[in-house]
């Protein structure tokens, strides 16, 4: 990797981190939204600085979605916790798999190539995506069908009872 | 400056850390949602990664002289994970907002129905 794809890889990596960060930390699911766009920002940048340009743009797209789904006006809390006590456990849980996940990275024996792949890497994405593994794509677009037929049942459930 | 696997692994591994620590901290469930596109974007990272990186290195050893063979990469399978990972984050945020809006009608109506 040459030096302007791996500034561009830490700058991106230090912008998915931060918001995250503060997605996990801000009040307020307008601000909450806003962080979750800035992460996507910073996976799309690691993404690209990857030469992985089209997942880039769907990642960036995922998100985009994902903030304005979260930052819908008709917002209403549910609490799903028990205790304080869980959500400790569950930070500190999310800390271990840190600790784990980056001791298995730094302990890794890792065999590297030569990347003979475009920038953007469209056409080879597309080829597997619809030759080399359809059902896995067709498999991804039931789970998106059925994701938005519970939502306009849910939708139009509430709507009645308005 | 260089970046290596090891890297993206790391940022990846940071990810996925804070996007449960996310769901576990939120006490709200729509909150909590917002935690997995952070663990699914640090999955597709990477998937991403080894893609650049890694891919088919391990299989290309040549056994008589024990001699490493660097090849070029293979078909951007990661690449492809990461889109399809991406894609089911959106659904499964999704989902998990009307599911979480029908929890919190039926809360307020047993609340109400108890008064």
């Amino acid at each position: 990797m040459d030096s302007p794809h791996a500034i561009g890889f830490f700058v991106s990596s230090a912008i998915a981190i931060g918001g995250a960060v503060f997605v996990a930390l801000l009040p307020g699911r307008e601000l909450r939204s806003a962080a979750l766009m800035v992460a996507g920002i910073g996976v799309a940048g690691v993404d690209a600085s990857l030469s992985a340009g089209f997942a880039a743009a769907v990642v960036l797209v995922s998100f985009a979605g994902c903030a304005v789904l979260l930052a819908r006006p008709d917002y209403r809390a549910f609490n799903w916790t028990g205790g304080g006590t869980w959500r400790q456990l569950g930070g500190l849980g999310a800390a271990l798999v840190f600790l784990s996940l980056a001791y298995a990275a730094y302990r890794g024996a890792f065999a590297h190539v030569q990347f003979n792949g475009g920038a953007l890497g469209t056409a080879a994405v597309g080829r597997l995506l619809l030759a080399h593994d359809a059902f896995a794509t067709e498999a991804i677009a039931v789970a998106v069908v059925i994701a938005l037929v519970v939502l306009t049942l849910l939708w139009r459930a509430r709507e009645r009872d308005r | 400056m260089t970046a290596s696997l090891v890297s993206v692994l790391f940022v990846a591994a940071a990810m996925v850390a804070v996007g449960a620590f996310a769901t576990a901290w939120r006490r709200d469930a729509t909150a909590a949602l917002a935690g997995i596109p952070l663990m699914f974007g640090g999955a597709g990272i990477a998937f991403a990664g080894v893609a650049r990186f890694a891919s088919r290195a391990a299989a290309a050893v040549r056994p008589p002289s024990t001699q490493i063979v660097v090849s070029v990469s293979g078909p951007p399978l990661g690449q492809e994970a990461a889109v399809l990972i991406a894609i089911a984050a959106l659904a499964l945020v999704a989902m998990g907002i009307g599911l979480a809006a029908r929890a919190a009608r039926t809360q307020v109506t047993r609340q109400e129905s108890s008064r």
